[in-house]
């Protein structure tokens, strides 16, 4: 245990004594979270939605829109909305049948909806789908009054009537699971898990870049003719690394609570998740790192990796909304299994033990992992 | 320790290796080579740039898995693959293997401790190094602001740390400065006298000459020849060639000489006298003294003998250094 502390502490050491990496440890993780601040304001904000159309119905449902926390920007023109959104300048566009939009009780046709490729579009649907689908089914109700008889006036005013008596039953259609899925989350919420999962993911690859310069140095190789094993060696290496990520991991955590309001869930699951995903992310750098020789190659392929692997993760579009063979592939990642912990702990309120199986997972590459860095690691001293 | 008993009277070698080869490739970096080296005993392994010196360094001291050979390490039969075999074990490699922006303590300490030395001892013994390195005053400064010779030394200095049964030093000379060079020389030396057995690699003949009591020359991966300083020196058959020079009776002395004990040619003109001596360092003193027997007032004596490049040449066909 001495010996893995000697090599965990000298690891640390070296890596603080390189002062740019305070910026890494302490600056960026807060830079990062300014940048999400930022990107979805202080105040909760579903997503901007552009609406085609300035009718009735267009108004109708813009009032459904904005109580689920949409901001709702209206268009005359249908193209110009969707070129917003492929700038990324605003959410999703929905375009309404034009009977529909104009007022008329007519809910035959398609409502089209665009979304943008970010996770704020792909959330934003899922409010939308909900608004229309509720607006739908006031439509079919009133429907069905006004052709037993009621009066159209009658049958709205008793509508709007329930609404205030409250409570109101809110009902969610079995299937849909999407509209579920982000009820109890903050926007904030989930960004800030991704980029969470992203940034020190991406920052513990780089760990391999120390591994491969220890070996540069040699130093590598006369600690394995002292009486240590390979194994020691590389969790040595492994700890320092994983204390490093520990800070970004649980700094962003901090940070996000306080500075933006970002509820975390239970504290004990949570810090139990972000300390196996930094194992993880700590192992896949060590394997980086003793499969190549080329410090500047496996600075690419970190970030190569990093970005791949986040995407497959869910940390840039949320994985519910993967198609079925992309949700397997996205099982090879660590992100996927931190990301379904979070979601766990976020948004059902859960606890350790709701999360043990994405844990066990993470535990799992670990244990992958670090043996296999430690095999990798006994061929690469044998390199010239 | 397991300590395997070989012999019954003496000491068993802290190293003996046989038939050790190692194939990259289609390459043999090294092919089946067997020494021993004798507790306290200094042995070298003398040979060109790319004679598998390293590579052999590499599996005695457990980097590199050997494709056949035996290697016995301070008694221990299965060699470094056991952790305790290496804890007999110092290596100064060929190349630095330190930290550069860790201080010399610091890397001092950071390979103490992976040999298992307690912290309280660790700190003095760490004291007791950096004085036999000369780098007391200059332990808390970062290692890369150095001079080669400094690291060098620190690099010795680490091999040192865990009082090694064994110490193996991968050319250490290699590329510093004269001054430190005999720094470096000297503190072998030392070493040596202390009874620290050393495996000492170089290609420099004069080094191997001047501190291993034995010394393996390779080539190729092979050892092409084996023994003491003088040993090897005999394999080439070439005697010393010692010039008298002086005044008085040389044409005599000439002529005694030429039957003298260890003489196998002798020639002379007025005032010098050519011999050819089988070992010229034994003889030397009988012959001066029958030179002044017969009236030759000696005032030069060159002795010129066959080196270690020379038999190097005579077993290879090449010279040591390319
Ligand atoms: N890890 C390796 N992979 C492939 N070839 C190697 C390796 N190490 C050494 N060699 C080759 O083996 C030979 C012996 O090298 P080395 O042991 O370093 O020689 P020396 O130390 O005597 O200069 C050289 O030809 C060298 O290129
Ligand atoms: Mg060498």
């Amino acid at each position: 245990m001495n010996v893995v502390a000697a090599i965990a502490t000298t690891a640390l050491r070296r890596y603080f004594r390189d002062r740019s990496n305070y910026f890494f440890v302490f600056l960026f993780p807060l830079l990062l979270i300014l940048v999400l601040g930022l990107q979805f304001g202080g105040i909760p904000n579903m997503g901007t939605v552009g609406l085609i159309g300035t009718g009735t119905g267009a108004r109708e449902l813009s009032e459904e829109l904005e109580q689920r926390d949409l901001t709702v920007q209206h268009f005359d023109d249908a193209d110009e909305a969707r070129d917003l959104v492929s700038r990324g300048r605003i959410d999703v566009a929905i375009e309404l049948p034009s009977r529909w939009a104009e007022g008329e009780r007519d809910l035959s046709g398609t409502v089209r909806i665009t979304p943008s490729s970010f996770a704020k579009g792909q959330a934003a649907t899922a409010a939308i789908r909900q608004a229309v689908a509720s607006l739908a089914d006031r439509e079919l109700a009133l429907g069905s009054l006004v052709s037993d008889g009621v009066d159209r006036k009658t049958a709205e005013h008793a509508f709007d009537r329930l609404d205030s008596v409250g409570p109101r039953l809110s009902v969610t259609k079995a299937g849909d699971r999407m509209e579920n899925e982000f009820q109890n989350l903050g926007q904030f919420d989930l960004g800030a898990a991704q980029q969470l999962a992203l940034f020190v993911f991406l920052s513990a690859l780089t760990g391999a870049i120390p591994l491969i310069q220890s070996r540069e140095l040699r130093v590598t190789q006369r600690e394995l003719t002292t009486p240590i094993s390979t194994l020691q060696l590389i969790v040595g290496e492994g700890l320092g690394r994983i204390a490093i990520a520990l800070v970004q991991g649980l700094y962003i955590v901090a940070g996000t609570a306080l500075l933006f309001g970002v509820s975390w869930g239970d504290p004990i699951a949570t810090a139990a998740t972000v300390t196996m995903f930094c194992g993880a992310s700590a192992g896949a750098g060590l394997v980086i790192g003793a499969l190549m020789d080329n410090v500047n190659a496996a600075a690419g392929t970190s970030v190569g990796v990093g970005l791949v692997t986040a995407a497959l993760g869910g940390s840039m579009m949320p994985i519910e909304f993967f198609p079925s063979g992309l949700l397997v592939i996205s099982r090879v990642t660590p992100h996927h299994w931190a990301y379904r912990a979070f979601a766990t702990i976020q948004r059902d309120g859960g606890g350790i033990g709701d999360v043990l199986g994405p844990l066990g997972v993470l535990a799992a590459m670990i244990f992958v992992l670090i043996p296999l860095a430690s095999v990798l690691l006994r061929r690469a001293v044998a390199r010239p | 320790m397991t300590a395997a008993m070989s012999g019954s009277n003496t000491a068993p070698p802290v190293l003996s290796v046989n038939g050790l080869t190692k194939a990259f490739g289609s390459r043999r970096a090294v092919d089946d080579v067997s020494f021993e080296i004798s507790p306290g005993e200094t042995y070298g392994l003398l040979g060109p740039n790319g004679a598998g010196k390293t590579t052999t360094i590499s599996m005695i001291a457990g980097l590199l898995k050997p494709d056949s050979g035996h290697i016995r390490l301070c008694g221990f039969e299965d060699g470094p693959t056991r952790r305790e075999a290496r804890a007999h074990l110092g290596l100064v490699p060929q190349d630095l293997a330190i930290y550069p922006d860790l201080t010399a303590r610091e890397n001092l300490v950071l390979f103490g401790r992976l040999q298992g030395i307690p912290r309280r001892r660790l700190r003095e013994r760490a004291d007791e190094v950096l004085d036999v390195i000369g780098l007391s005053d200059r332990s808390g400064d970062l290692t890369k602001e150095y001079s080669g010779g400094m690291k060098r030394r620190l690099n010795i200095g680490i091999g040192l740390l865990h009082q090694p049964d064994l110490l193996i030093l991968d050319e250490p000379t290699v590329g510093v400065d004269p001054q430190s060079r005999n720094a470096i020389l000297e503190s072998v030396e030392a070493l040596s006298r202390e009874g620290l057995a050393l495996l000492y690699t170089t290609h420099y003949m004069e080094e191997a000459e001047r501190l291993c009591d034995r010394i393996g020359i390779v080539d190729q991966g092979s050892m092409v020849a084996e023994g003491t300083v003088d040993e090897l020196l005999r394999i080439t058959g070439e005697a010393d060639a010692v010039s008298l020079s002086g005044s008085g009776s040389v044409l005599e002395a000439t002529r005694a000489l030429g039957k003298a004990n260890g003489v196998v040619a002798a020639s002379g003109d007025g005032t010098t006298i050519s011999l050819t001596v089988a070992d010229a360092p034994t003889h030397l003193a009988s012959l001066l003294a029958t030179a002044a027997r017969e009236g030759m007032a000696v005032t030069d004596v060159d002795v010129s003998r066959p080196d270690l490049e020379d038999v190097f040449l005579h077993l290879t066909g090449r010279a040591l250094r390319d």
